[in-house]
């Protein structure tokens, strides 16, 4: 043991550079969505008509759109809506994942096979075409696209749950547990949950970042939030119609969205990188 | 007898997170031609890192220090170009684990004939699979020549132990390094590929340096046995010798811990290469155990008929019962 | 490998049956009246009126119950017709026959692009792993993967058409219009397939066998080609099926940015105009061409990996 211990903590200083940066930089987007109001030198909803197209400038420093408003308070602002819709993605498909996945695999028979037919049809065409779909049936706005999102978005969770399931239920000590009382209920919530909800997180730090894209490109087809909501998505969309003379309406909150979609993707990268155990094998020396 | 292959003062590190582990510890040894070097040991005692040392074998941040001097010339000394067209041609090696080594899209026959293929010597192919199927059925595989053309996945174990045998003799090579044959097969299996190297080796006259922890096996095959321990060679010598009239406690406490010899565990382990004791490397668990064994570091002793020693104790000490008599 | 071809077709046939079920019924018990729908989507809003409402209920008969429109629409399907388009007042299978071959060629294009990049990429970055051309390489897809497509077609244009001037802002016309669509659909699958080809790579690279035809004395070429390449190879096969996927999805937007002539365009616009038997239309066609690209790239690994021709039996 005491040879492992400093073994881990040489990993963590010298390969993790993208895991520390990551996790720095993901805190500081936090940090923004949650102080936006302090942050935004504007009002981001603030039409000034005379203002509009304004260019880069000390005064707005990313510019003004087409009604006027501020662009940089405007992303500022949307940085709440990313974040607080990729994580109601994750943490609503994560529980909807497990709770399928963990009775689907711990009872199996006809519900796991109720289930997985329900997966096959999810996975069998392109996760965006089914998100429009629904978003197409229920209608625009952020709640829907957070429906929408989830609808395909548990089955990820559900497989890596279902596959722990199947693979915990045959150990002994399931047997033991059933054995001094416990029924199914109990077992799956204080034998298998425990079990699964590591991997759960690991794969939802993951996620984030795909989820902002996802979420980025639903709302640039129009299904997410509505004006005058500054959604970046829609911030972008808005932009595409005046690129020719007015280009940094476009630009800057595509920027937003790279950048943290880029954070996450390195965090989630850092994070599985620290816990591979390939990895950790090359401080061994045999 | 010729020295065929001789290291002297063989010592190797690996770098991990930026130190040094020092490995192998003024490993030498000679193989003479035509002779039979069984080197046995506990696994992660380096024997297989010393063979893949002649074979260039070892990964990026192996550190490599000493000679190993093949037919006069230093082989640590070359590239890995000029050593390639040794490697296989004179010198061949023969993998552990059958069921690794092989490549599993690739048809058996082709993995050995691909020994010769790339050597030029043969170029028609036809003819290549000729001599590979006759290696076959020297090597007792069945199906004729129907079994050029299977998968690996469609063998045995036993069957791919041999088609990895077949990779090593092929190139007819002057020596001939095997690893660990016997790891992965059962007791049947074992005297039978035992048997095919002992036939083999007399038939083409190669050299061979047998790695294994089988030390019956051993007795079978080897002319000579190279005992190690934690890096070091702590004993070499004839292998009546060395079996019949061990030297050192370790050899000792491995003979005694063998089924037909009372079964007799050595306590302790091996220690990590990253903590190793100071002076003697068995000093923590010999039961000949001195103040001089961790001051510092017992040399190589030179006892009767090539047969020498690593160890302070070893002409002071009374064996006592148990060690003599025939194995 | 007959009847495992006819059973998969059967499985794919069945899911599709599935998904046109469910679209079916999300779609037409939705809130708001279908007939309301099509008026809104074909006259505008001015024309809905209770004579213009009866009118269209006639039309389209929508007066019967909902299941036996399903039976009848689900009958036409099996048969190739999906309905009429409300907006286009077209058959569905007509506008998708004749906006397929677009997106095919769009997404043939990308992803022929992504292969030629990012299998050469993963497989140098493994071969040089953690130097400096590694590095680059996984910084490069960690871009890749982060930055919104949409995002980068919207810079591109910027650049080259509207800045430099050398490549068609929009629409299908000659070859150079296809230059700027292609690219931006291709820079998912390129991530995700160098990534996977780079770790395959390492994998296999770090295996017995390597190390057996080293010791054989092969020349570093032999071993690259004939034993790394061939294992590293089929799995990424599969991730490559999987991200064709991607590149389908992809093009909903890349075609709705480039007003690029394919299904995906004719997708957002159904969904705008409310236009069901086209929006319907347009998932089935999805889902059956996805579901086929999976069969084949499977049929693929089953000719390569004899390990599964073995354990599967049915030669």
């Amino acid at each position: 043991m005491n040879t492992r211990f400093p073994g881990l903590l040489r990993v963590l200083n010298r390969k993790n550079i993208m895991l520390k940066l990551g996790a720095v930089l993901s805190l500081a987007i936090v940090l923004v969505a949650i102080l936006a109001p302090l942050i935004e030198p504007y009002d981001p909803t603030q039409m000034l008509l005379a203002n509009k197209f304004m260019p880069p400038s000390s005064e707005h420093i990313f510019g003004t759109d087409n009604m006027g408003r501020d662009i940089f308070s405007r992303i500022i602002e949307g940085s709440r809506i990313s974040l607080s819709i990729a994580l109601l993605v994750v943490i609503f498909s994560a529980v909807i994942g497990i709770v399928v996945g963990l009775t689907s695999g711990f009872f199996g028979g006809k519900i796991d096979m109720f289930f997985m037919r329900i997966v096959d049809v999810l996975l069998a065409f392109p996760t965006i075409i089914f998100a429009l779909a629904i978003s197409a049936v229920l209608g625009t706005g952020q709640i829907n696209l957070i429906i929408a999102i989830c609808c395909i978005q548990w089955t990820k969770y559900a497989r890596v749950a279902r596959g722990e399931a199947i693979m915990l239920k045959n150990e002994e000590y399931i047997d033991a547990a059933r054995a001094i009382g416990n029924n199914s209920f109990q077992i799956i919530v204080k034998y298998f949950l425990p079990n699964v909800i590591a991997k759960i997180v690991i794969l939802m730090s993951l996620d984030i970042g795909g989820i902002i894209l996802f979420c980025s490109s639903l709302s640039f087809l129009g299904m997410g939030a509505q004006p005058p909501s500054p959604d970046w998505g829609a911030m972008i969309s808005d932009g595409k119609e005046n690129m020719r003379y007015a280009p940094w309406i476009a630009i800057f909150p595509g920027l937003a969205i790279a950048v943290s979609a880029l954070t996450f993707n390195m965090l989630g990268d850092g994070i599985r990188d620290f816990l591979d155990p390939r990895m950790r094998e090359s401080v061994k020396t045999e | 007898m010729g020295v065929l292959l001789q290291i002297i003062d063989l010592n190797l590190d690996f770098m991990v997170d930026k130190k040094r582990v020092h490995i192998l510890n003024n490993v030498s040894l000679e193989i003479y031609e035509n002779e039979v070097l069984a080197v046995i040991g506990e696994t992660g005692c380096g024997k297989s890192l010393t063979g893949n040392a002649i074979l260039h074998l070892l990964p990026d941040n192996a550190l490599v220090s000493g000679s190993i001097i093949y037919k006069g010339q230093d082989i640590t000394k070359m590239n890995d170009e000029e050593f390639r067209l040794l490697r296989g041609k004179e010198i061949a090696a023969i993998p552990q684990s059958p069921s690794t080594s092989l490549n599993p899209l690739m048809r058996v026959g082709n993995q050995v004939a691909e020994c010769v293929v790339d050597k030029a010597d043969e170029k028609n192919e036809k003819g290549i699979e000729i001599i590979v199927n006759q290696i076959f059925t020297k090597l007792r595989l069945p199906r004729g020549g129907a079994f050029y053309h299977n998968y690996p996945c469609e063998l045995s174990g036993g069957m791919c132990q041999r088609v990895l045998i077949s990779m090593g003799i092929i190139t007819n090579p002057n020596l001939l390094i095997v690893d660990e044959p016997t790891k992965a097969l059962d007791w049947a299996l074992r005297k039978e590929v035992v048997e095919i190297l002992d036939e083999l080796r007399k038939e083409s006259k190669c050299s061979m340096m047998f790695i294994t922890h089988d030390i019956a096996a051993a007795k079978c095959i080897a002319d000579r046995i190279a005992v190690m321990y934690c890096g070091e060679v702590v004993e070499i010598g004839g292998t009546e010798e060395v079996l019949n009239n061990p030297q050192h406690p370790y050899t000792k406490g491995l003979i005694a811990s063998m089924p037909s010899r009372g079964f007799k565990v050595m306590k302790g382990f091996m220690p990590s290469f990253q903590e190793l004791p100071t002076g003697c490397r068995f000093s923590d668990r010999c039961e000949q155990f001195n103040e001089i064994c961790t001051k510092s570091e017992p040399t190589m002793t030179k006892l009767t008929d090539g047969q020498a020693v690593k160890c302070f104790n070893c002409n002071s000490f009374d064996w006592g019962e148990g060690t003599k008599g025939c194995y | 490998m007959v009847r495992y071809i006819f059973k998969r077709l059967v499985v794919i046939l069945l899911v599709l049956w599935m998904v046109a079920t469910t679209v079916y019924f999300t779609m037409h018990v939705t809130p708001g009246d279908t007939a309301n729908a099509i008026i809104v989507a074909v006259y505008g809003e001015d024309a809905v009126s209770e004579q213009t409402l009866a009118n269209v209920r006639h039309k389209y008969d929508l007066n019967r119950p909902v299941y036996l429109q399903y039976f009848e629409w689900v009958g036409n399907a099996f048969k190739g017709e999906l309905g009429t388009s409300y907006k286009y007042n077209l058959p569905v299978s007509y506008m998708l026959k004749v906006r397929l071959p677009n997106t095919l060629l769009l997404g043939f294009t990308a992803f022929l692009i992504s292969v030629i990049v990012s299998i050469p990429l993963g497989i140098i970055s493994a071969l040089h792993h953690n130097r400096l051309i590694d590095h680059f390489s996984r910084f490069y897809t960690l871009l890749l993967s982060s930055f919104p497509s949409f995002w980068i077609a919207l810079l591109m244009i910027i650049v080259f058409s509207i800045n430099l001037k050398i490549l068609p802002v929009s629409g299908m016309s000659g070859l150079t219009s296809i230059i700027m669509p292609a690219f931006t659909l291709s820079f998912g699958m390129t991530a995700t397939t160098t990534r996977m080809m780079r770790s395959s790579m390492l994998d296999v690279m770090g295996q017995d066998y390597i190390a057996v035809a080293r010791s054989k004395g092969l020349k570093k070429t032999r071993i690259i080609n004939r034993h790394a390449l061939r294992n590293a190879l089929p799995p990424i096969i599969t991730v490559m099926g999987l991200q064709i996927g991607h590149i389908l999805g992809g093009t909903v937007i890349i075609e709705n940015i480039f007003s690029w002539p394919g299904i995906g365009g004719l997708f957002i616009d159904a969904i705008n105009a409310k236009d069901l038997p086209m929006m319907e239309g347009c998932v089935l066609i999805m889902a059956l061409g996805y579901s086929l690209i999976n069969l084949i790239v499977d049929m693929i690994y089953v000719g390569i990996d004899p390990r599964i021709k073995y354990s599967g039996g049915n030669k």
